[in-house]
């Protein structure tokens, strides 16, 4: 389901889909559970399938910005963190340039994604802390 | 899928045993996923921004750590 979603909005992720993405079936227990989910009106299909993979091959990190999702993951004992907070852990573990930490976050607000300009603010606070 | 156990006020379980036996719900565990997916969308923003915040104090925590 996350894959067929992707492939929707960006052709790219058929054509050229990078070689560190790999693609998994959910397990009949997996499924189960991402289908409680979505009964329950918990979770959108994506997110509820997204979160059973996670569960299922024991990821380190479930990465998602959508509030259901993460709060139901956290339920669940998974650690789980944003786009704010993958960029903001990419300059803390010097991954990131601090022009590439701030381009980033600039082009996250610009986004379909709902950060508020407190949150902006905030974050961009984060970062100058970080490379002080 | 996780079994929640939880307790209620003794008016507000029989509000709750009573719209079961009206026939609004099948059980008391359907309003209970019920109350809480609204609780989930209603708080949305709250939630999100909630959880951006502390997105930001866990990198400044890593950066702290590598001192």
């Amino acid at each position: 389901m996350v894959y067929s979603e992707l492939v929707g909005l960006d052709p790219f992720w058929r054509e050229e889909k990078p070689t560190w993405v790999n693609l998994a079936a959910l397990d009949v227990s997996s499924a189960k559970a991402s289908l409680h989910w979505i009964r329950a009106g918990l979770l959108d299909p994506g997110e509820a399938q997204a979160l059973a993979l996670a569960l299922q091959v024991k990821a380190d990190w479930f990465l998602t910005d959508d509030a259901a999702a993460r709060l139901v993951a956290q339920q669940q004992e998974l650690e789980v963190h944003g786009s704010v907070g993958v960029i903001l852990w990419g300059a803390a573990t010097g991954h990131f340039l601090r022009s590439e930490a701030e381009k980033s976050l600039e082009a996250l607000s610009r986004s379909s994604l709902w950060i508020s300009s407190r949150i902006l603010e905030e974050a961009k606070t984060a970062l100058r802390q970080i490379f002080s | 899928m996780k079994t929640l156990k939880i307790e209620v006020p003794d008016q507000l379980a029989k509000e709750i045993e009573g719209l079961v036996q009206a026939g609004w719900f099948a059980n008391e565990a359907e309003i209970t996923r019920l109350a809480l997916a609204e609780f989930v969308h209603g708080h949305r923003f709250e939630l999100q921004e909630q959880f951006q915040r502390d997105d930001i104090l866990w990198a400044l925590s890593l950066k702290d750590a590598k001192r």
